[in-house]
Order: structure tokens, then C-alpha cells, then sequence
């Protein structure tokens, strides 16, 4: 196995399944390219319930009291059990990696969570779902669209709590802005925090994105509405521009607008070059990605294609350190564990233990993506530990070195071999064999 | 069974010589860079500051207080205005002995009603949810030229108030089974050619040397669910013994949940009076944990906000304002209450509702900051709370 088809498994990918790497030892580029051809079914298959059902559930909670309250939001919980499940469920088994780790790339860089608001747990999957999904190898400005009308992201960053002040509800009620979505658009989402703009920017596009809500419980309930009741009249001033549509176009235009702004060209393609090629990438690398951003207006497939043909991503073999949720996974298409042997609830305390259930990072930012960020004392005795208990449950019946071998002997170091070979059980030599530099790092 | 840290020893007296400096217990925390130790307890569900300190001696208190008003008999009054839940024996304790100050009436800058948001602002320390990449503490690191070992959060993942640029450390007792000592070898042995893994690595195993040390087995399977009720207590003693060694950490955090009151609170006793209690008897394993060390430690005690004043129609409390913040230690000029008392009048409360806050949490943590460690006033208003020129600082709070 060369190091070249570790990179395409495990750092563009999430680890070959049942550790067979054949099919990408043939041809890393051509695995990876075929995983992007246009037709690649992006969707997560299964029936679930709609944007629009859960919404509308979730609409409730404002007026519910204590015990209806509660009930909503065990009904959300449930249903983000159900959705997670399905998700590794299919991260585990999927033949287009990639695809998937796109997705837990991008649902990160506009990352949403129900850490503070547990009523909007229902919500998680049918947000990256509807909004994340269609998008991967589509164009950015259209997932920025979508990310910013669903109805998980305006409740999660308090659009919904947003009025014009001089609005017709606005006025009535006596509400103002609430300017949170607005700032972390700029902030987090497009032109990044050194992206050049102002808090007079802030202001003016909190104004332009108020009426960005949900359907009111009392016409029925459901997802997305622009209320234009809500908006606040007249033109507004961003970036210098002057936007004088009215209602929700000026949002549309204006999204448009920032979705294709230098700086937004500027930020995706530092934040991709640093989760597929390394924590520090070169400058060239970064303005590669950043040409291929504004000449393609933000193809996002376009992006992945310049990264796969770059010389640079194929240098280093083990760059970054797996997030723990892609530890995890990489972990069972390793082992082809049967259904139900591991059940879901195992999983999701494994990953609340190592810190990384999905949905739930620390602040609208998302997850890091440094080593340093994870790989704390604490979280390596966590992973250490979780690698041996994953082990027993596995319960090899062989010293692992062949199935090492198999698996990552391109990138294994002779020691670390040699010490799996060594170890005193298979239990400890698979577990090892896990726990080891190589198979943590991509 | 041969205990890790016997085994390392073992293991540096033979062949392992050579891996001594990253391996030998002790070597971690070496040169900590003050003697001065620096605790912040964070209560997380907005604890009533009313009920742990009752204002007996505001004539609208028992009228306002209703179901959830403390008689005044019941109450352990170190003040003839302010007495303290009959839970908080510990704190009375401390009291008489100056090694207490409460701080009533006290919030952040926060004024809205999410834990989620109102904890943010807290640990930040902005003055809007989302204002700031890092937590308070974590810039206090920075700020004193800690080394990466001086500050440790005691509990599961880091919290936000140590999150940042500085390093920093955090310890749990692991919630996954036991490993053996020949597994956690043969890890160290293939982490020897990653040099980030092995550093780290190395770090883990003395921690959880440390934490041999300082805890029984029967403890550390108590703290092991974290959910459990005596978890805090025993964290406390743990982080005593920590701090308390020559070549511990300086800073450390500690949390402590079930606050968020809303059904049956109890008065003398019931769930919030045992809370209480859980509280007290942490901060009193923390101080003998800490021993003679106690006379340099100040402990910060804060939640994200109080309660209503009155109760709700289910006997307990929903989320307000003003709360009461808690001082401790053997660092502090205490045995006081520190107050701008704003009544409690209806035309009093804030919003009609909750009490009124008069005095920000960030004074008292810039007091202690300037006093016990010597910030200078511009690290405090432009690092440690960034555009805080216009927050005051209060003084007098700890011995010089």
C-alpha cells in the first residue's frame, strides 16, 4: 500500500471499509475523482420527516408550558437520535467517502447546535440534510442560501428574534434587531473575521436579513417564511453597496453579493487547504483554491477537483489529526462491524466522551480543525483508552500485524509494527494498533 | 497490582533512563510561576442568590419570598442583615475566620434569559454571548506568563472559561474501563516517534499519576459518573491535593450543576438546600485538600445569573438577574458582605421581576485579579474583560 492511497482513504476519505484498500491503491486520484462526477448522489437515503413537520413542532415550544415543553423536546431529542443513526449508519458504510466528509465539512463551517436550545435537536439532521447535503459539489452561494432560510440556523442564531425596528411589528411590539445571524454570516460563514467589514455592516445587514423567519404557530406552523411585516423598511448600506429591493430580495441580493466577495474566496479556500492538505498550508496553495473560488463563481465540486490535482495534498501523509468522530468511523469501516453489534447508544456516549457528538460544538465557529485543538492530555487518554475498550468489543481472534499491514503498512513506521506484532494479546494489538500516531493522524 | 507510577519509576531506574525528563512524575508541573493559587467555581443553572443568602433583614423579604422564604430562626446569620442557608454551616465557618465574602446582588453583563448565553458571557467574558474567541481565565494565563501546566479544569471537557490560545489542562476520571499498565507501555513506546503525541502523552500519564495519588479507587468510581451528586465533592478534595503540591497547578476550574430551580425548590431542606449543601462541603474538602495553601488561594465562586425574586406557581424559581456571588479563601480580607443592597420593593426589582443587579460580576473578579496576582488596571480592562474601561474594580478584597 502506498501513502498515496492512505491520504485518499482516511484524509480525504473516512478509512476503507472492512480495511480493503485495493481499489484505491490502483488509483488514489481516480478514486477520489469518480467520488465527484456529476451524478454522485449526495442525499442521505431513508425516510425522515420533512424541514417543514419538525419546524412546526418546534414552533410550539414559545407557548408551551412546563410539561408540553418537555414532551417537545424529548419528541426532538428522539428524532436527533434516530437521524445521527442513520448518518453514521451511512458514514460507515458509504462507497463515496468523500461525499461524506464534505458534508461533516461543511455542516461544521456553518455549523449549527442545540447545545443551549434542546428544543431544536429535532432539527440537526434535516438541516444538513436540506440545507448542507444538495450542496456539496454544487455552488457555495446556493448552500449559503439555503443554510441562512433554514429554519435550524434563524433559531439557532436568534434571526427569529429579529424585528425591524421601524417594521409594522417592530413598531407595535416595540422590538429591535437582534444582530447575531447577521455577524456570524460575516463573521464565520463568507468573508471571515478580518474579511473587512464593520459594525455599521453588522447593523445594516441585521436589517436587511429581519423577516428571515419561521411560519408563526398561529397560522399553522411549518418552516421558512419571509414576513415582510417584520423587515425593516427602505435601503440599506452594506459593504458600501446600496440595496434598495424590497422584502426578501434585498436578503437574496445581498447574500449573493458576500457569497462572492474576495475576501469570501479568501476564506473558504484557507479554511479547505487547512482540513485537507495541513494546519498551516503554504500561501500558494491558499491562492490556488482561492482562484479556482472566483473563477468558477464558488464551485464547490471545482474546489475539491483543484485539491485532489494538487501537488501538495500528496506530500505529507499524515498531516492532521482525525476529529473524533471521524476516528470513530474510520474504526468501524475498518472492522465491518454487523448491524447491531455496537448499538447506537454506545456510539453516541463514546462520542459525547471524546467530546464531539454531532451538533453540538462549543460555539456557532464549529469545531476546530487543529491538532493542538484536540489532542489535549485529557482527550488522548480518552481516545487511548476508547481504542482498547473498542478492541475487546471487536475481539480479534488473530494478532492484528497482518490486518495491519493491510491497513495502513504505507504509513505504519517499523516500530509501531514491530510493537503490535509484540503485543501481549490481539485485543492489545488491535487496540494499539488503533490507538498508534498513524491510524489517528490522515 | 503495581500502581502506573510505581511502574514508570521502575521503568526509569532500568532502561527507560533516557525518556526520564518527559516521563518522571513531577516534571510536568515543574517552575509554576506563582505561589498564588487561583480557584473558579462555576455554578451552572443560575442559582437563586436569595435563597443560599437571605436578606432576613429587609422588611419586604418574607412577604416577597413567600413559599420560598427562609424563617429567620432557621437562618445562619453572620450579618444582622444577610444570613446564610442553614446548608452552608461550611460558609458560616469560614465567615467568622475572614476567609468568606459574599457578594449579593451581583450579575454579569448579561440581561437576557438563556443559560446557554448568559453562561457564554460569563466565562468570555464579553458582553454579548458570542463576543470573544476565548474564555477569561484562558487570557489570565496568558496574562501572567503561566507555563502550560499551571492551569487545569478539573471535570469532563473544557469549559469555556479556559478555552483559548493559552495551554492549559483538563482531567476527568475516565468514564471507560480500566486499561492495563502493558497496554499504556506499549502506547508510550509507539507514541516515542510522533513527537506531539508523546509529549502529550506523557503529560496524560502524569495527571492521571496525580490523580492516583489524590484519590481512593472508591472515589474515583464515585466522580467517574459525573452525574453523580457527589462528583463536586470529591473533584474539590481532588483539586486540593492538586493545587496544594509544590509542582501542582496554580488555576484550576470546578463546576457545579442543579441550579436551574424551576419546580420545588425546598427551603430548609428539599433540592436546592442539598444542593447547597453539596456546595459547601466541596469548598470545605477544597480547603483541607489545599492545607497550609489555603492561606494563598482565592476561590471565585459564580453562576450565570439568579433567579425571580418571587416564586413561580410551582414553587420554585425562574430565570433572573442578580444572583450572589462567593468568595473564598485563606488569601481573602473576608468575613464580610460586600453589597450595594437595592431592595426589594416591586418598583425596586429589575423588570419587576427579578433583583436588581448593583454591582458586576467583573469588579470582583478584576478585584481579586488586581490584588491577588497585581494586574495592572489595563491588562484587566483591555485582556482579561476587553473594553471594560468603564467596569470599576473592587477593592479590598483580598489580604496584601
Amino acid at each position: 500500500m502506498t501513502y498515496q492511497s492512505y491520504i485518499a482513504a482516511h484524509r480525504f476519505g473516512l478509512g476503507a471499509s472492512g480495511g480493503d484498500m485495493r481499489g484505491i491503491s490502483q488509483n488514489p486520484k481516480g478514486w477520489l475523482k469518480a467520488q465527484i462526477k456529476s451524478g454522485t448522489q449526495t442525499a442521505l437515503v431513508g425516510s425522515f420527516k420533512t424541514t417543514d413537520e419538525i419546524t412546526r413542532q418546534v414552533s410550539k415550544i414559545k407557548a408551551a408550558k412546563q410539561a408540553e415543553r418537555r414532551k417537545i423536546i424529548k419528541q426532538g431529542v428522539a428524532l436527533y437520535s434516530d437521524e445521527m443513526e442513520a448518518r453514521f449508519q451511512h458514514a460507515i458504510k458509504t462507497e463515496t467517502p468523500l461525499i461524506e466528509r464534505l458534508v461533516m465539512f461543511w455542516s461544521n463551517h456553518f455549523a449549527v447546535s442545540f447545545k443551549g436550545k434542546p428544543y431544536i435537536a429535532g432539527l440537526m439532521g434535516a438541516y444538513e440534510r436540506d440545507a448542507i447535503r444538495p450542496h456539496v459539489l454544487g455552488k457555495f452561494s446556493d448552500m449559503l442560501r439555503a443554510v441562512v432560510e433554514h429554519p435550524a440556523m434563524l433559531v439557532y442564531l436568534d434571526n427569529v428574534q429579529s424585528f425591524g425596528p421601524n417594521s409594522v411589528v417592530g413598531k407595535r411590539r416595540n422590538r429591535g434587531l437582534n444582530e447575531n445571524l447577521a455577524r456570524e454570516i460575516l463573521e464565520l460563514h463568507t468573508l471571515g473575521v478580518d474579511g473587512g467589514y464593520s459594525q455599521k455592516d453588522v447593523i445594516a445587514f441585521a436589517k436587511i436579513l429581519t423577516g428571515w423567519t419561521i411560519k408563526p404557530p398561529k397560522q399553522g406552523g411549518g418552516g421558512f417564511e419571509f414576513i415582510k411585516y417584520i423587515h425593516e423598511p427602505g435601503d440599506h448600506v452594506l459593504l458600501g453597496k446600496k440595496y434598495n429591493q424590497s422584502n426578501q430580495a434585498q436578503g437574496i441580493a445581498a447574500l449573493n453579493d458576500l457569497a462572492r466577495h474576495p475576501s469570501t474566496a479568501r476564506f473558504i479556500a484557507t479554511k479547505m487547504a487547512r482540513h485537507f492538505i495541513g494546519d498551516n498550508p503554504s500561501k500558494a496553495s491558499i491562492r490556488k483554491l482561492e482562484r479556482t473560488f472566483i473563477n468558477t463563481d464558488g464551485d464547490l465540486r471545482a474546489m475539491v477537483d483543484t485539491l485532489i490535482n494538487m501537488t501538495e495534498v500528496w506530500k505529507n501523509p499524515l498531516p492532521k489529526i482525525k476529529k473524533p468522530y471521524e476516528m470513530v468511523v474510520s474504526c468501524f469501516r475498518l472492522m465491518d462491524i454487523p448491524d447491531n453489534k455496537i448499538p447506537f447508544k454506545r456510539v453516541a456516549q463514546s462520542l459525547a466522551l471524546l467530546d464531539h457528538l454531532p451538533f453540538q460544538a462549543p460555539s456557532p465557529k464549529g469545531w476546530p480543525d487543529t491538532t493542538d485543538d484536540w489532542l489535549s492530555p485529557n482527550a488522548m487518554m480518552n481516545r487511548v483508552e476508547w481504542c482498547h475498550a473498542f478492541a475487546q468489543i471487536i475481539r480479534p481472534k488473530e494478532n492484528p500485524l497482518d490486518f495491519a499491514r493491510g491497513a495502513f503498512g504505507g504509513v505504519a513506521s517499523a516500530d509501531t509494527l514491530t510493537w503490535i506484532e509484540r503485543a501481549p494479546s490481539p485485543v492489545d494489538g488491535l487496540a494499539l494498533m488503533l490507538a498508534s500516531p498513524e491510524w489517528q493522524r490522515r | 497490582m503495581v500502581s502506573r507510577r510505581d511502574f514508570i519509576k521502575g521503568m526509569c531506574s532500568t532502561a527507560a533512563l533516557a525518556m526520564a525528563g518527559t516521563l518522571y512524575p513531577g516534571m510536568v508541573f515543574a517552575n509554576a510561576i506563582t505561589d498564588r493559587r487561583l480557584v473558579v467555581v462555576i455554578l451552572r443553572g443560575g442559582m437563586d442568590g436569595m435563597a443560599a443568602l437571605a436578606p432576613y433583614g429587609d422588611k419586604n423579604y418574607t412577604k416577597l419570598r413567600g413559599d420560598l422564604a427562609l424563617s429567620s430562626d432557621a437562618l445562619l446569620r453572620v450579618d444582622p442583615f444577610f444570613g446564610l442557608h442553614p446548608s452552608l454551616g461550611p460558609f458560616a465557618k469560614l465567615y467568622e475566620k475572614g476567609e468568606m465574602i459574599a457578594i449579593p446582588a451581583s450579575a454579569s453583563p448579561y440581561r437576557e434569559r438563556s443559560h446557554f448565553d448568559a453562561q457564554n458571557v460569563l466565562e468570555l467574558g464579553s458582553d454579548r454571548p458570542n463576543g470573544l474567541d476565548s474564555g477569561w481565565l484562558n487570557r489570565l494565563v496568558g496574562a501572567i506568563n503561566a507555563n502550560e501546566d499551571t492551569a487545569l479544569a478539573f471535570g469532563q471537557g473544557l469549559p469555556t472559561i479556559m478555552r483559548g490560545s493559552a495551554s492549559v489542562n483538563s482531567w476527568a476520571p475516565s468514564a471507560l474501563p480500566d486499561v492495563g499498565e502493558d497496554y499504556l507501555s506499549l502506547v508510550e513506546k509507539v507514541y516515542a516517534h510522533d513527537k506531539v503525541f508523546a509529549k502529550n502523552f506523557a503529560k496524560a500519564i502524569n495527571i492521571q499519576d496525580m490523580s492516583m495519588d489524590a484519590m481512593k479507587g472508591s472515589e474515583r468510581k464515585m466522580t467517574r459518573k459525573s452525574r453523580s451528586p457527589q462528583a463536586f465533592v470529591t473533584m474539590s478534595k481532588t483539586a486540593g491535593q492538586w493545587l496544594a503540591r509544590p509542582d501542582g497547578p496554580r488555576i484550576a476550574t470546578l463546576e457545579l450543576g442543579g441550579w436551574d430551580t424551576h419546580v420545588q425548590q425546598g427551603t430548609e431542606g428539599g433540592r436546592m438546600a442539598n444542593n447547597l449543601s453539596l456546595f459547601a462541603r466541596g469548598i470545605d474538602e477544597l480547603k483541607s485538600g489545599l492545607g497550609s495553601a489555603w492561606s494563598k488561594t482565592a476561590v471565585i465562586a459564580i453562576t450565570e445569573f439568579g433567579r425571580t425574586a418571587r416564586p413561580n406557581g410551582n414553587r420554585g424559581t425562574d430565570h433572573g438577574t442578580a444572583g450572589t456571588a462567593f468568595l473564598f479563601g485563606g488569601a481573602l480580607k473576608g468575613g464580610r458582605i460586600v453589597h450595594k443592597w437595592p431592595g426589594l420593593k416591586s418598583a425596586d426589582l429589575y423588570q419587576g421581576r427579578d433583583l436588581r443587579p448593583t454591582i458586576d460580576i467583573r469588579e470582583v473578579v478584576k478585584g481579586v485579579l488586581s490584588e491577588h496576582y497585581g494586574i495592572p488596571q489595563s491588562v484587566l480592562s483591555q485582556q482579561i474583560y476587553p473594553d471594560s474601561r468603564n467596569v470599576g474594580l473592587v477593592k479590598g478584597l483580598i489580604r496584601t
